[in-house]
């Protein structure tokens, strides 16, 4: 009788063991969250210069303002597939024009288009060609760039006056932005 | 073989608990903050006026005086005429002065008692810069034709235009004998000069 109920105990052990591998596996579940580091813009203020041409009045220097480069440095990395660039130029705005001086040509507008590319030793999973937003556009242009290990550069181009510049300072902007995804 | 059954029914009732505590919470993934920065540009445009040009013209009076020697103010009242090329200055501050010299004989000089006597070799005039043509434009003043006038005499006059994009014109009026009431014969010349100076 006692060899037979420490058979059947043993019996019984390993049956125990064997349900507890096969009936409740631990799920280890989890997420790694879409983030991108800091980004940096340098500089962050670029002074032009005189961008009008000497030799006519309120004639734009065109040269003065393509090519101006800023960088996003250092590198910046994101690590999700759906991450989006994003880049809205705004033009270059001078003083306030008087009553009625548009009607005669004049402007106090430089409009050019800003593009943000990726350096050649960089990464960005889906960044075939540049993003350029011109400031006669409507709003920001905007792509799902997805992985980045890259650092940037922003350059603007084809500058033209909207008319006869009035004297003045001038300044614009362009911003931009990596919304992780 | 009563306590063997009891044994095996535990057995089997603690096989089956462990399914029940091995299944963990998802945790949800959260996006980081988007990441942004913008670069400003500055620049400056200078004020500049397009030449004006011609930078001298000769306007001819003819006869001052009729038949009898007495002036004639009408040989200059309304003489002048409009610049051809476009003036375009790009300056909110756009200066504009001008001066109006007398019309004079200076091969002539007369002594006090000559000039007591009524002769005189010198004559008077306003001058007057006024906008032309419909399309012209020029900040201030914005709506009267003329811009700035000068009377012979003075020190000149001026004020700030700002934005010019006008074709302009010189026109003489209120023409009248410096004293007395009798020009010295002879050939006469005066002149009139205005100078544009570009301001941010």
């Amino acid at each position: 009788m006692k060899s037979h109920l420490f058979f059947a105990a043993t019996a019984s052990a390993l049956l125990i063991s064997s349900a507890a591998f096969a009936q409740a596996p631990i799920n280890m579940n989890g997420n790694i969250s879409p983030n991108c580091t800091v980004l940096t813009l340098a500089p962050t203020s670029v002074d032009l210069g005189t961008i009008s041409d000497p030799t006519a009045p309120g004639a734009l220097d065109a040269s003065k303002v393509n090519g101006a480069t800023a960088s996003v440095t250092p590198s910046i990395t994101c690590n999700g597939g759906g991450t989006t660039l994003s880049i809205d130029a705004d033009p270059l705005q001078g003083p306030t024009l008087p009553t009625n001086a548009t009607g005669s040509g004049f402007s106090n507008l430089v409009n050019y288009t800003a593009t943000i590319n990726k350096v050649a030793t960089g990464f960005v999973q889906n960044m075939p060609a540049g993003i350029s937003n011109s400031t006669t556009a409507a709003g920001a242009s905007s792509g799902t760039v997805g992985l980045i290990a890259s650092t940037f550069s922003v350059n603007l181009s084809g500058a033209a006056a909207a008319g006869i510049l009035i004297a003045g300072g001038y300044s614009g902007s362009v911003t931009i932005t990596l919304t992780p995804g | 073989m009563k306590n063997l059954l009891i044994a095996a029914t535990a057995l089997a009732t603690l096989a089956s608990a462990p399914a029940f505590a091995q299944t963990l919470a998802n945790p949800a993934a959260t996006a980081g903050p988007a990441q942004n920065g913008t670069v400003t540009y500055a620049g400056r445009v200078n004020a500049f006026c397009s030449a004006v040009t011609p930078t001298t013209a000769l306007i001819q009076l003819g006869d001052l005086s009729n038949a009898t020697g007495a002036f004639v103010p009408g040989a200059v009242n309304g003489a002048g005429g409009a610049y051809g090329a476009t003036i375009t200055c790009n300056g909110a501050n756009t200066s504009l002065a001008m001066t109006a010299n007398q019309i004079t004989n200076p091969l002539v000089s007369l002594d006090a008692n000559a000039l007591a006597a009524g002769f005189t070799n010198t004559i008077d005039y306003t001058a007057t810069l006024a906008k032309v043509g419909s399309t012209s434009y020029v900040q201030n003043p914005v709506s009267p034709t003329a811009i700035l006038s000068d009377a012979t005499g003075g020190s000149g006059a001026s004020r700030v235009v700002g934005l010019v994009r006008s074709n302009i014109s010189l026109t003489l009026s209120g023409a009248a004998l410096a004293s007395g009431n009798t020009l010295v014969a002879g050939n006469y010349s005066g002149t009139t000069t205005f100078t544009l100076t570009p301001g941010v």
